[in-house]
């Protein structure tokens, strides 16, 4: 079932059409909402949520509009909301280790190299703030263009722009051996 | 246009990070009973994907072809933090705190095959592997009220060694581990790590007092820390992870100073310190500025001195490069002899012949300092082999 008849035959009121979009998006969803709140149990919370909201409001969705980019949008909306709900939030350091299950037979050296560049980049990106790792990951992981990411920030493209830079520079700043001193 | 290296580095470590943390996601059964429960209630979501959750450890547990008869009564998947619980505490025994209203029942028999793998011995308790990690990592869970941690750590591959999790839950009395291997085992905060460092088969038992497990005091002999990989101060060592933290102090929690990439070389100027099982060793040459930094030993691999002198030796042929700011080419061996040239650090020359000694030091005849071929005469002190 292609995305298009997903969304058609979800708005005909058959659930089977929501079962294929969650099928095709919900790793690369939680995935994002993961980068930005470094939570798995929120990240997965959020995005069950948004394809209940998305089961709730697929009337007013027209099929003919490519559905990640809207669905991505409100996945990262929704995870900046609830960490600015949860004041509580603290990331949590080194999660990603924890949760990680390489495949039985991988090469414990491989196991051991990922496991120290995973290690690098989650303490990076634990010391990023939301907003600036929101940014990366529309951008970087999501392949959004800046565009998008204003329309979908509701914000002007300079302030993506400006946003981008930001983000850009902290991660050299933490990462200068990752990221490089003059790429820009 | 090229994306810049930088961003395409982002890319693929953001991917890397969240593939990592989230190996598969399956949300469709939570998301199938929220839509069609006609009550809906606020608390509902997070409840549900936790039932989902349990559904595929226990269809990947069937999977696996292990006997399960019995259920814990909560989900299976450990809570998360507080971070780095693992505290590998050195004795063999001691008595843990005891939760309130958490069950007295903590028993399984584990067995260890020979490839490492852990099942249930006989249908009395439930077994979910958690993952599997390079040794030394942190592992920020802690196991549900009425289970174990149980680490397979096998260092039999040296610093390739792994450690495999998993969560225990059982009934009964005691809780068994068959080990093929000899094994060590160490015990905190529930968690239990069998240290597997040989071929060799062995069983290790032991019997749960007060709740918590209690080891055979006979069973078990202290862990020491692997060999460090030959590391010591002074040697010039290569990074062997795709990318390595260079920390202000001692181990993972402390402060990031920066990161260098694999393939890359460091010089060790103080240590080993081992912090929770972890061998950290003071490096420079990580950036710059010639600061210094801690980092994970398991991660440095020693360069062959004999090799590294054997390359930094000079040779007719060898192509060289000027370590000094500004380095004469004489027309003799000689420091009196009149300077053809003065050419700046960095600029590569070529070996023609030589050596000749002169005054203790090696004078070398090269070329590549002018665009005719002509060849002039300078100190190996100021030359580095780069080929």
């Amino acid at each position: 079932m292609d995305e298009r008849e997903a969304i058609t035959r979800l708005q005909r009121g058959d659930i089977g059409g929501l079962a294929a979009l969650v099928e095709r998006y919900q790793t690369k969803a939680v995935r994002a909402a993961y980068l930005v709140c470094r939570n798995r149990a929120m990240a997965e919370d959020v995005v069950q949520s948004a394809f209940i909201r998305v089961y709730e409001r697929i009337a007013q969705f027209d099929p003919e509009r490519p559905f990640a980019p809207w669905f991505m949008r409100i996945v990262v909306n929704d995870t900046l909301n609830l960490i600015q709900r949860e004041a509580r939030h603290q990331p949590l350091a080194d999660e990603t280790l924890a949760w990680s299950h390489p495949a039985v037979g991988e090469d414990p050296l491989a196991i051991l190299a990922r496991s120290e560049e995973i290690a690098v980049v989650a303490a990076t990106l634990n010391r990023l703030p939301a907003q600036q790792r929101a940014t990366l990951v529309q951008r970087y992981y999501l392949d959004m263009s800046e565009g998008e990411m204003a329309q979908a920030a509701g914000v002007a493209p300079g302030t993506v722009k400006w946003r981008l830079h930001q983000a850009r520079a902290k991660m050299r700043q933490l990462l200068p051996a990752w990221v490089g001193p003059n790429e820009e | 246009m090229n994306e810049p290296a930088s961003e395409q580095r982002i890319t693929a470590a953001l991917e890397r990070e969240a593939t990592s943390a989230v190996p598969a996601v399956q949300l469709w059964p939570a998301i199938e009973r929220e839509i069609t429960d006609a009550h809906r209630r606020p608390t509902r979501v997070r409840s549900l994907r936790l039932a989902g959750g349990l559904a595929v450890l226990v269809a990947l547990l069937l999977v696996g072809g292990l006997a399960i008869s019995y259920l814990p009564s909560r989900p299976s998947r450990p809570s998360r933090p507080p971070a780095n619980p693992v505290a590998l505490a050195p004795t063999t025994s001691h008595p843990l705190p005891t939760e309130a209203g958490a069950p007295k029942v903590l028993a399984a028999r584990l067995v260890v095959d020979a490839q490492g793998n852990v099942s249930v011995a006989g249908e009395v308790g439930l077994v979910s592997r958690v993952g599997q990690y390079a040794v030394g990592s942190d592992y920020p869970l802690t196991p549900a009220a009425d289970s174990l941690l149980v680490i397979v750590r096998d260092r039999s591959k040296g610093v390739g060694g792994t450690d495999t999790l998993y969560q225990v839950q059982s009934a009964g009395d005691d809780l068994a581990v068959v080990l093929n291997g000899q094994a060590t085992m160490r015990f905190a905060n529930r968690q239990v790590v069998v240290d597997i460092t040989d071929s060799s088969t062995r069983v290790i038992s032991f019997r749960v007092q007060d709740g918590y497990p209690t080891p055979d005091p006979a069973a078990f002999t202290p862990t020491a820390l692997p060999a460090s990989n030959q590391l010591v101060v002074g040697s010039s060592v290569v990074v062997t992870a795709a990318g390595l933290a260079i920390h202000a102090g001692l181990g993972s929690d402390s402060k990031t100073l920066g990161a260098v990439l694999g393939g890359e070389r460091l010089i060790i100027v103080a240590g080993p310190s081992a912090v929770d099982g972890i061998n950290w060793w003071k490096v420079s040459g990580w950036d710059v500025a010639g600061n210094v930094g801690w980092c994970n030993g398991a991660f440095l691999q020693r360069v062959d001195p004999a090799a590294e002198e054997a390359g930094r030796q000079i040779a007719v042929g060898s192509e060289v490069e000027v370590t000094f700011e500004a380095l004469n080419i004489r027309q003799a061996a000689d420091v009196g002899s009149e300077s053809l040239a003065t050419v700046a650090q960095g600029r590569r020359l070529t070996v023609r012949g030589g050596p000749i000694k002169v005054g203790g030091r090696n004078w070398w005849q090269v070329s590549g300092w002018e665009n005719l071929g002509l060849t002039g005469w300078c100190s190996e002190r100021f030359l580095r082999r780069v080929k």
